[in-house]
């Protein structure tokens, strides 16, 4: 190919892409969200005086909403991620994209800083909420912590990772000492999670229900239905930006669990609402793991009349615990569950939502994620 | 506006080129003074009238200049312009440090201006003085038109962060300038390469430079790879966006010099400021150093000289000390070198030299980095931390898992990093080029491989973040 040639094709063809992709993206029209990120997308902004001479993003500063506008609303954004982190882990060989690495069809995000002062602080507040709520009242009261997939695959592959030896120390070292740990770390692997998420999979996990149970002296032992639902897309999934094929979503049922009466309060509103335990509608949410217990909620009361016994479970979970808390309700008469992520404490009393009687069940189950970054949890 | 921007690249790119080749001759440097206008406003809004008036200002001064060419009033104008132009950077960049040092020394608490530092102040402040002192010397020509002025100083291919256009060197094209296809094929590809620099290289490295800053597991070995990755980021950074600026420039029918020459392959101190950052250096020995006598004084005029124009260059970068002992540090080098050193290594195998020009260059860096950090010192402490860790004294360990991981993650950008840095690739395309075969399928592959990065490129933006341009901040 002779210079011309090559002049006329270099100019032509960065015309023709500018020029292409400023049409193209004039004539697209907005999404409202991205399925694969699981979030909502920047709309075009309000142009007016005012937001071009806002000075910061916070006063609405049209340039930089634009900004992110575009980059939001890009025609086949999905497909420009995917080329990302493929030039990332195969022309650059990269261990890792935006932090997400896949192990053997597993895909997860590494973090190897602990934060040992939030994580100290997170045993705080389960102190503060014993002391004021739970002490002297005859209790019951454990504790028990969910280890992230990385436990599993991190270190072993050579990836960064935390000390977990030091992290469970820093948590029962600080932990009031009448507050006993179920130790529930060795009895998980990495397949008890889904491959594309960073949760557990309920059909998986009876082993670990069976072990609280038995510390909390109480008999679930239940029957279940499988249910199965596909394609399930985890959030590593959207993350990962590559495509990896769905999974499937398979929730445990029984006539029990579909006659117990659950109810749910409004986050907003503060308002009591009936609710069921799993609706397959909630697997159409962005968050398709919405279908245990409506997802990210701030508190439930899960009635059972046909319960083994007659005791109460008080549980303050993470989103670990919608899959895991339904497959308690056959020994308990009564769980009040209370995520902290999404109402405080304080909120709890001043509503009087949970009775503290004696011979109750409390459990603080929660996931060394959410206690590595405890400053989210609402205690006072 | 960032020239690593979707809105950039998509938006007033096309408009802009769009326009500029659409309109006659004589309207082209309206549009490309509007579109500057509007590129700069797109960040800095309230400042852009400090760009506007600051250019008026060397135009006006320009007027007078050459109105008393002659007489003692041409001398004036200019003395006015180099004040009107210092007082500018005086009052936005370096009056919170005077001030700071002054309540520091005396015990007193003048209150502090605490402006924002209006972006490029320094690239375009440097453009007005030269065309001032120029066409004093009669090294230039009176510009009569203020917007053709104003074009210059604005125009926003170099408009930020250089390099440092001299009125001189754009006068003629500022009023005819040639628009071949091949010089307009050339500065694609200069932008491209530039773009793919910036986006793909220097962001990939920064974000190895931040991941080892923050590590908790701090490791001898991950303190130099920092070194080295910070080196390597801010080389890419900068010549990168110079060329992005030399390539729009071509389209638009502008020959900027160029700014770096591959300046880690230096053999030594003084070869190193030849290469990195050209426009600077010439700026600073055309218009300080040389005024005040060069090297053809007395050995302690000459020091002084030396001392003078490498605190400026250190004060250049930024109105903190670390900056100044960063630039003190290369005059004290210089001298070094100039005494016995260079001779010495001149003596010695190239490898040598080189690892004695890229030990200090690193440890400069750091320097720099730190100085980014912090109050009017910059973060001197962390500075010296860091070089005490990369020298072994930090009491970390050598090595850990994590220096390992990311050293295996980042070996390939690192690798294209140590490539790019040199000419090795620019060679052996202008020696294969020599054959004819072999040109055509260079030719041929040249227009896939721009399509193909543009489209890494925009991908890398769509899934990346915000990453502003470190010589933004000077």
């Amino acid at each position: 190919m002779s210079d011309k040639i090559k002049d006329i094709l270099v100019v032509t063809t960065f015309f023709l892409f500018v020029f292409g992709f400023f049409v193209i993206n004039l004539a697209k029209t907005p999404d409202e969200i991205s399925v694969s990120e699981r979030r909502k997308l920047q709309q075009f902004p309000e142009f007016t005086y005012d937001t071009v001479m806002a000075k910061t993003e916070a006063d609405g500063n049209f340039m930089r909403f634009f900004e992110k506008y575009t980059l939001d609303q890009f025609v086949w954004r999905d497909a420009f991620r995917e080329l990302k982190a493929k030039v990332s882990f195969d022309i650059f060989m990269k261990k890792d994209n935006n932090n997400i690495y896949i192990v053997d069809g597993q895909v997860s995000k590494y973090w190897n800083t602990m934060n040992e002062g939030l994580v100290k602080d997170a045993a705080n507040k389960f102190n503060k909420i014993y002391n004021s709520k739970l002490r002297n009242k005859g209790m019951n009261v454990y504790y028990s912590l969910i280890p992230d997939k990385n436990y599993f695959i991190a270190d072993q592959n050579g990836y960064p990772s935390i000390d977990y030896d030091k992290f469970i120390s820093t948590v029962k070292d600080n932990m009031n000492a009448d507050i006993k740990y179920i130790d529930i770390f060795n009895d998980l692997t990495v397949d008890d999670y889904y491959a594309t998420d960073i949760h557990w999979r309920q059909e998986k996990i009876s082993k670990i229900v069976e072990k609280l149970a038995s510390a909390m002296d109480v008999d679930v032992k239940a029957e279940y239905e499988e249910k199965t639902l596909e394609p399930f897309y985890g959030v590593y999934y959207g993350q990962s930006a590559l495509p990896i094929e769905g999974e499937k979503l398979v929730y445990l049922t029984n006539e029990t669990l579909e006659n117990c009466k659950v109810t749910g309060m409004d986050g907003t509103t503060a308002e009591m609402y009936d609710t069921k335990i799993y609706d397959e509608e909630d697997f159409k949410n962005v968050d398709p793991y919405d279908i245990f217990l409506e997802g990210a909620k701030p508190f439930f009361v899960i009635e059972n009349e046909a319960a083994t016994s007659d005791k109460e479970l008080i549980i303050y979970r993470d989103s670990f615990g919608s899959s895991l808390i339904p497959l308690m309700v056959q020994g308990y008469k009564k769980i009040t569950v209370i995520d902290l992520r999404y109402v405080a404490n304080i909120m709890i009393d001043q509503y009087k939502l949970v009775e503290y009687k004696e011979g109750t069940d409390v459990l603080f189950l929660y996931s060394t994620e959410v206690l590595n970054n405890s400053s989210i949890l609402k205690v006072f | 506006m960032l020239f690593s921007s979707i809105p950039f690249l998509y938006y007033f790119l096309p408009i802009v080129i769009g326009l500029y080749f659409i309109v006659p001759f004589k309207v082209k440097n309206y549009v490309l003074l509007i579109a500057s206008l509007l590129f700069y406003f797109w960040g800095e809004k309230a400042y852009t009238i400090i760009m506007v008036l600051t250019s008026l200002s060397g135009w006006l001064h320009g007027i007078f200049i050459e109105k008393y060419r002659g007489k003692i009033g041409s001398k004036i104008a200019l003395i006015s312009s180099l004040v009107f132009g210092f007082a500018g950077l005086v009052v936005f960049k370096y009056a919170d440090f005077l001030l700071t040092n002054v309540n520091g020394i005396f015990g007193t608490d003048i209150p502090l201006l605490k402006l924002a530092l209006p972006i490029g102040i320094s690239f375009y402040t440097f453009q007005i003085l030269s065309y001032n002192i120029d066409l004093y010397r009669g090294n230039a020509k009176l510009q009569k038109n203020p917007f053709t002025f104003m074009t210059y100083v604005t125009l926003f291919p170099q408009l930020i962060a250089g390099p440092i256009v001299r009125y001189v060197d754009v006068e003629k094209e500022l009023g005819e300038r040639n628009h071949s296809l091949e010089m307009v094929s050339e500065g694609i590809g200069r932008f491209i390469m530039g773009l793919s620099k910036k986006v793909l290289l220097a962001d990939t490295l920064a974000a190895f430079c931040n991941l080892a800053k923050t590590s908790t597991n701090m490791s001898v070995l991950f303190m130099w790879a920092y070194a080295i990755a910070y080196a390597l980021h801010i080389y890419f950074d900068f010549s990168g966006y110079s060329d992005m600026a030399i390539g729009l420039g071509k389209m638009f029918g502008f020959k900027f010099l160029e700014n770096f020459d591959y300046p880690y392959i230096s053999k030594s101190i003084t070869e190193f400021w030849r290469r990195w950052h050209m426009s600077l250096g010439s700026w600073f020995r055309d218009y300080i150093y040389i005024p005040l006598g060069g090297n053809r004084v007395s050995k302690i005029k000459w020091l002084r000289n030396i001392l003078v124009v490498w605190a400026f260059t250190g004060l250049w970068h930024g109105a903190k000390w670390a900056f100044v002992i960063w630039g003190l540090m290369f005059a004290a080098l210089l001298l070094i070198e100039k005494a016995f050193l260079k001779k010495w290594l001149e003596k010695l195998p190239t490898i040598f030299s080189r690892i004695y020009t890229l030990f200090f260059v690193l440890i400069s860096w750091v320097i720099f980095d730190a100085g980014m950090e912090g109050g009017i010192t910059g973060n001197l402490t962390v500075a010296m931390n860091r070089i005490k860790v990369m020298l072994g004294l930090g009491g970390v360990p050598a090595v850990t898992q994590e220096t390992l991981y990311y050293l295996r993650s980042y070996a390939v950008i690192f690798i294209i990093g140590f490539i790019g840095a040199t000419p090795l690739m620019k060679n052996l395309i202008l020696k294969l080029k020599e054959k004819t075969f072999a040109r055509k399928v260079i030719n041929l592959l040249t227009p896939i491989t721009y399509v193909v990065l543009l489209l890494v490129v925009t991908a890398f933006l769509i899934d990346g973040s915000f990453s502003p341009f470190i010589y933004f901040s000077f």
